[in-house]
C-alpha cells in the first residue's frame, strides 16, 4: 500500500451502506481502513482506504445483484478527496543526554509547549540615581515610626494595671 | 442502471475539494448478491423543469415544503440533498410516499413533481 486516501461515493443506495459491503467495493483496489456512516447526509458515504496505485481507483462502481439473469445495478460516483503518501518514516530518536549532565531545570519548553528554559526574566527597575540621598530620606521616614513603636511598648504596662485594678474591684 | 455524472461540488464536505488523478478506469462492477432493503420510507423528489443556473437547496426545500404540507397533507421527518433529483425525503408514513410514488408526477405550480422510490431514481 502507498497510499492513504479519503474517498466520496456519491449517491450510494442507503440499502448498501454495510460495513461488510464497502470492504468488498475497495477490496479490487485497496483495504478500507474507516467509514463515516452520517445519516445527516444520506447523499454521501466518505471512507479511508489504502490503496497500493492511486490511479486503480475507478470513476464510478456498478453494484450488481447478480443473482439472477436480469438483476438491479446502481451506478455511484468515486470522487478522490484527499490523499496522502505512507512510507514517510517518523524523525529519528534523539540521542538523550547522559546520566550526570542532566539538569532538572533544564527545560526545553516551559509554559504552553513555548520554547526555552523558562519565562524571560523581567526588566530590571531603573536605578536610584542619589543612593545615599534616598538613603538619608528613608532614615527620615522611619523616625516618626520609631518613635510611635516606643510610645506603643508603655501602652501594655498601663492596660495590665488597669486589667487588675478592676478584678479587685 | 442509470449512469449519470454528477457535479460533486455541492456534496463535498465543507473544506474539501475533489482531487484530480490521471489515468483512473471508467469503472468497475461490484457484484453484491441480494440486498435487503431497509429505507421502506425514503424517496427522492424530482422537479420538472429545473432551473438551469445554480439554485439554493433552501429553495427546493421551501417549494417542496408547501407541496406537501399544504397541498397533500403529508408529514416528513427529513430533507436533504440528492445527487440524483433535488431531494431525498424520509416520510412518516410509509403509506403517503408510496402514494405519492404511484400517483406521480404531481402538478405544483408551472411544472411536476415527480417522485421515486431511493433506489429506483
Amino acid at each position: 500500500m502507498t497510499h492513504e486516501v479519503w474517498l466520496m461515493l456519491l449517491g450510494l443506495d442507503l440499502d448498501l451502506w454495510t460495513q461488510n459491503l464497502l470492504e468488498k467495493v475497495v477490496s479490487s483496489f485497496g483495504q478500507l481502513m474507516l467509514w463515516e456512516e452520517d445519516h445527516y447526509y444520506m447523499s454521501r458515504a466518505i471512507v479511508k482506504v489504502r490503496v497500493s496505485d492511486l490511479d486503480d481507483i475507478p470513476w464510478f462502481f456498478v453494484f450488481t445483484e447478480g443473482s439472477d439473469f436480469v438483476s438491479n445495478s446502481w451506478t455511484v460516483q468515486c470522487e478522490v478527496l484527499l490523499t496522502k503518501m505512507l512510507g514517510e518514516d517518523a524523525q529519528d530518536e534523539d540521542f538523550p543526554p547522559g546520566d550526570d549532565d542532566f539538569d532538572p531545570n533544564q527545560f526545553f519548553y516551559h509554559g504552553f509547549g513555548q520554547l526555552g528554559h523558562g519565562p524571560p526574566p523581567p526588566p530590571p527597575a531603573p536605578q536610584a540615581p542619589f543612593i545615599l540621598e534616598n538613603l538619608q530620606a528613608m532614615a527620615g521616614m522611619l523616625g516618626p515610626i520609631n518613635q510611635y513603636k516606643q510610645g506603643m511598648k508603655i501602652w501594655p504596662l498601663l492596660s495590665s494595671l488597669f486589667s487588675r485594678t478592676w478584678l479587685w474591684a | 442502471m442509470a449512469f449519470r455524472f454528477v457535479d460533486p461540488a455541492p456534496f463535498l464536505p465543507h473544506g474539501a475539494q475533489q482531487e484530480m488523478i490521471n489515468g483512473r478506469p471508467l469503472m468497475r462492477r461490484v457484484v453484491i448478491g441480494h440486498v435487503p432493503e431497509h429505507n421502506h420510507d425514503l424517496a427522492i423528489a424530482i422537479f420538472n423543469p429545473m432551473p438551469q443556473g445554480p439554485i439554493n437547496f433552501l429553495d427546493i426545500r421551501n417549494i417542496l415544503h408547501d407541496f406537501l404540507r399544504n397541498h397533500k397533507g403529508v408529514g416528513y421527518r427529513t430533507m436533504q440533498p440528492c445527487p440524483h433529483g433535488q431531494a431525498f425525503v424520509r416520510f412518516n408514513y410509509l403509506f403517503d410516499k408510496d402514494n405519492l410514488i404511484e400517483n406521480s408526477p404531481h402538478q405544483y405550480g408551472d411544472g411536476t413533481i415527480t417522485f421515486a422510490a431511493h433506489n429506483r431514481a
